[in-house]
């Protein structure tokens, strides 16, 4: 059952939001949105900033051997025990030596389904221990320059964005560092409430609002101005193009990958979506910290992909509405269950994350201070849904932890982000069949043993 | 020949650093010697004069209310404190102090002790910096917030020298710390613990590391265990940060900081050629004073501050809380004090926290974005909401708060109300046009209108 979306073209068409452009003439053209009509085949890219740094060594965890034994010694109070993990256990390369922590029981159901990838050890050159200058050059995806575009902003460039399309879309916090190009981003969305003006629809607000969106006909000879005047522009765009859509919010970060969802559901052209998250910033009292983070991001890509949080149904439109309480006396209406994510979409969709850096290896008392490499996630579609599909497992090493004499201090990278962001954009997203091909960042073209030509990483997607 | 200051000058000096002009600062300040207007906004007296600060039982009480209404009754008060208070700039730097040492609200242990930090802030907003760094090292609430109170000699926590050295006193272009220098200075910042009924520190000696250390160079510690020096070893951190390169380091880092918030969108790398920051930087380190006063006095005399960059035009974003309080001081909203006053509507809360900024929660240590950061469709709707639900709110009300608005044709009038010089051809074309929409007759209504759509223009969100 999809959620409850009504199509922004059929709104369009019955005239819901004609009011702000059919009301003043005097006011001239205004750019109508536009949707890309390739959106129904193009594929999908969600990902999950986990910010704070995420203790990777935590969450893809030693099981056995030599790694396991540093593991414990150097962490005696955060360490997870090895009955509790859930193993990667494959064949393979993942021979049950790693497992995820006890709380990534959907990911870890994924993993089993061969839909889950996970790339071990990635950093980039030189690595900060700054949270806001390493997370910048994860959302620039340059190293060199950490004032540079972000790189899905570069994407939305090289492809290009018809004025009113919501290629992209940021969710949660401020508009993410990734999606601003030089000279396209994406769009803002902190939930589906919070799209609308709070004056309404009336006349009266509708003729403020056209004429608030004509501020982006200020100067460019103030490039300020300008810029802000785009954005009022963009407000007006938002707020018609997310009219009707309702978002679940089962609470959590589920509340944000439901709105993606939702997003992504609805006939947008909505190809990238980039979600903020915190919390992991584990310095002090991360045992318990860890398990309420993991378990919120687990039950959000349970919403997510099963449509379900702890097994029970998420519904859209009943009395209980977004996850609140009805009024008394209110008669209780059963909602809708959104049910999983429909096939023709999770065929499409690849969700990943990232954090600015792992934790050191060894603990400072109850918790971790910053560190280096850490291993990102992937899931993707189901087997043989897609003619491009992710290639389950681990990738890339693991990084050296040393020996039980003389523990390593951080772990090193194994795997340059750049090669994982060109693999995502030229073997994920490209779409030879798009009007409008991206093949991929010229920044990226990295050479090395495990990469292809383009600097992609070998081996994590696969063409039927 | 004096030097007096035009209408624009006051508008943009006082949209800058004071919270936005009214109509009668622009015409009591009009023509007027330019650095008597500045010097105007400085508070008298010496720094932190007791009279201007919270007293404790106003911090006892808005910390009682707001552990039932989450820290809205602080956020709050703060909002009345910079509408009110009769020295602006003093609050516009507490609210600067709070975004570089930025500290959210955690749920735990209460209010007051943020409440605290923010008197702190507010008391050394234009004193020395050297004694704010020593405050917030030892501050309450920043010793939950970075694990000060986790950090001792056998379970050493980084966090928070990591953020003092990159965040709060050097900046990391050039990083001039190394991986050492960090955990050196953890070690000089353990033995902290917080008491919590009088929300102060303590600091415990068998929690501190007595070693020699060495931070940038210079020898930290080292002392008699129990001794008073190794009470205030932490203090040594500072002077090592303080002294690198001459002062040079961190004064520039704190000059570019006060350009990219009341000036114009900088980087860290121009903080070696910017001559405003230069200037700015040698005013707050000359004599090792680390004069505050003197530094942002500096900055708000400069000519490069003073006028717009004529091939860039206006430059600075409106951060939102100085949005709502501009938008508040323009409508004239009655003087009140912090108990049972009603005037403020609940949504502002909300509505701040849509444009991208709420007092005591910043998104994370690194405190809010500020240029061009400010803006996305989220947060610039908004800025608009907080417009347009204070125009409601004055509807509902009858208008009886509302100084007289001007009528809504009379373009030279909206200009003024809103503390503004002129308007831009743009920005006027637009209101040209709204009035003339034949929608639109109630002549109230377009009153109203006038006031959201001149605050949501570039020319009032962009100074």
């Amino acid at each position: 059952m999809a959620p409850n979306v009504t199509r922004r073209t059929v709104l369009k068409g019955a005239g819901v939001t004609a009011g702000a452009f059919a009301l003043s003439p005097l006011l001239g053209n205004v750019a109508s949105a536009a949707v890309d009509p390739r959106t129904a085949t193009r594929r999908r890219l969600v990902v999950i900033d986990m910010g704070g740094g995420n203790d990777g060594l935590n969450m893809v965890v030693p099981r056995t051997g030599n790694n396991r034994q540093i593991y414990q010694n150097v962490r005696p109070t955060i360490q997870q025990p090895v009955d509790s993990l859930l193993p990667l256990d494959r064949g393979g390369q993942d021979d049950g030596s790693l497992g995820f922590h006890g709380a990534l029981k959907t990911l870890h159901a994924l993993y089993r389904q061969d839909r889950v990838a996970v790339v071990q050890g990635v950093d980039y050159p030189n690595h900060s221990y700054s949270h806001f200058t390493s997370n910048d050059i994860w959302q620039a995806g340059n190293p060199d320059n950490i004032a540079d575009a972000g790189w899905l902003g570069r994407h939305l460039d090289r492809t290009g964005v018809a004025i009113g399309e919501l290629r992209a879309v940021g969710i949660g916090g401020t508009l993410a560092h990734a999606l601003r190009g030089r000279v396209h981003s994406g769009s803002q969305v902190n939930s589906l409430n919070e799209t609308h003006f709070a004056d309404g629809t009336s006349a009266l607000a509708n003729a403020r609002h056209a004429v608030y969106e004509r501020f982006a006909n200020h100067t460019a000879l103030e490039p300020s101005r300008h810029a802000y005047g785009q954005m009022c522009s963009g407000v007006v765009s938002l707020d018609n193009a997310t009219r009707g859509l309702t978002a679940p919010a089962p609470g959590g970060l589920a509340n944000l990958l439901l709105t993606a969802r939702t997003l992504l559901t609805g006939d947008l052209g909505v190809e990238v979506v980039f979600v903020t998250t915190g919390g992991y910033d584990t310095h002090a009292n991360q045992v318990n910290a860890q398990n309420t983070l993991f378990t919120e991001l687990d039950q959000a890509l349970e919403a997510f992909f099963l449509g379900t949080k702890n097994g029970v149904p998420v519904t859209v439109g009943g009395s209980a509405g977004n996850g609140l309480p009805a009024p008394v006396g209110t008669p209780v209406v059963a909602g809708t269950p959104i049910g999983p994510l429909p096939d023709a979409l999770a065929a499409q969709t690849l969700v990943m994350t990232f954090s600015e850096f792992g934790r050191r290896i060894g603990e400072n008392a109850s918790g971790t201070d910053h560190g280096a490499a850490a291993p990102m996630l992937m899931v993707g579609p189901p087997a043989g849904a897609s003619p491009v599909s992710l290639v389950p497992g681990l990738h890339g090493d693991h990084p050296y932890m040393g020996s039980t004499a003389l523990p390593a201090d951080n772990l090193a990278m194994t795997t340059d982000l750049r090669s994982v962001y060109q693999a995502v954009l030229t073997k994920w997203i490209n779409d030879p069949g798009s009007d409008r091909p991206d093949e991929g960042d010229p920044g990226f073209r990295l050479t090395g043993t495990d990469l292809e030509a383009d600097g992609s990483l070998a081996g994590l997607f696969a063409s039927a | 020949m004096p030097d007096l200051a035009t209408r624009a000058d006051v508008s943009r000096l006082y949209g800058r650093a004071a919270f936005g002009a009214t109509r009668a600062d622009l015409d009591t300040w009009q023509g007027q010697p330019y650095d008597a207007v500045v010097d105007a906004l400085f508070p008298p007296g010496p720094p932190g004069t007791i009279g201007r600060l919270p007293q404790i039982d106003e911090v006892e009480q808005i910390s009682q209310e707001s552990q039932t209404q989450d820290v809205y009754a602080a956020i709050r008060w703060w909002l009345e404190r910079m509408l009110e208070t009769p020295y602006p700039l003093e609050e516009r730097m507490t609210l600067f102090w709070h975004d570089h040492f930025a500290t959210a609200f955690l749920g735990e242990p209460d209010v007051g002790m943020l409440m605290l930090q923010n008197r702190t802030l507010r008391q050394h907003a234009l004193g020395s910096f050297r004694s704010l760094a020593n405050a917030m090292t030892t501050d309450a609430a920043m010793l939950y917030w970075l694990n000060g109170i986790a950090n001792r000699v056998d379970g050493v926590n980084e966090n928070y020298a990591r953020e003092f050295l990159e965040l709060f006193t050097l900046g990391v272009v050039p990083q001039v710390y190394t991986e050492t220098d960090i955990r050196e200075a953890a070690k000089a910042f353990t033995g902290f613990l917080v008491n919590t009924s009088t929300r102060t520190f303590q600091f415990v000696p068998t929690r501190h590391d007595a070693s020699v250390k060495t931070v940038l160079g210079r020898r930290v510690g080292g002392h008699l265990p129990g001794s008073p020096q190794e009470a205030l070893e932490y203090q040594e951190v500072t002077e090592a940060a303080l002294a690198h390169d001459g002062g040079k380091t961190a004064s520039r880092f704190l000059a570019y900081k006060l350009v990219q918030q009341f000036g114009y969108p900088v980087t860290p790398a121009d903080a070696t050629t910017d001559v405003l920051i230069q200037d700015v930087a040698w005013a707050i380190r000359a004599g090792d004073k680390w004069d505050l006063r003197k530094g942002v006095r500096t900055l708000l005399t400069h000519p490069k501050w003073r006028y717009a960059d004529p091939a860039a035009g206006k430059r600075l974003v409106r951060s939102p809380v100085e949005t709502v309080v501009h938008a508040a001081k323009v409508l004239g909203f009655p003087k009140t004090n912090v108990y049972g006053s009603l005037y403020w509507p609940q949504q502002i809360q909300f509505m701040l926290e849509r444009a991208g900024q709420v007092p005591f929660l910043p998104p994370n240590v690194g405190g809010w974005q500020s240029g061009l950061g400010w803006l996305s469709q989220t947060t610039n709707l908004g800025r608009y909401d907080v417009l347009s639900v204070l125009a409601q709110y004055l509807h509902n009300l009858a208008l009886q708060y509302a100084l007289p608005l001007p009528a809504s044709g009379d373009l030279d009038g909206w200009a003024v109300y809103m503390g503004l010089a002129s308007f831009s051809t743009n920005t006027k074309l637009r209101l040209q046009q709204y009035l003339a929409d034949p929608q639109t007759l109630d002549e109230v209504q377009k009153q109203l209108s006038m006031f959201v759509l001149v605050g949501t223009s570039p020319d009032w969100q962009v100074m």
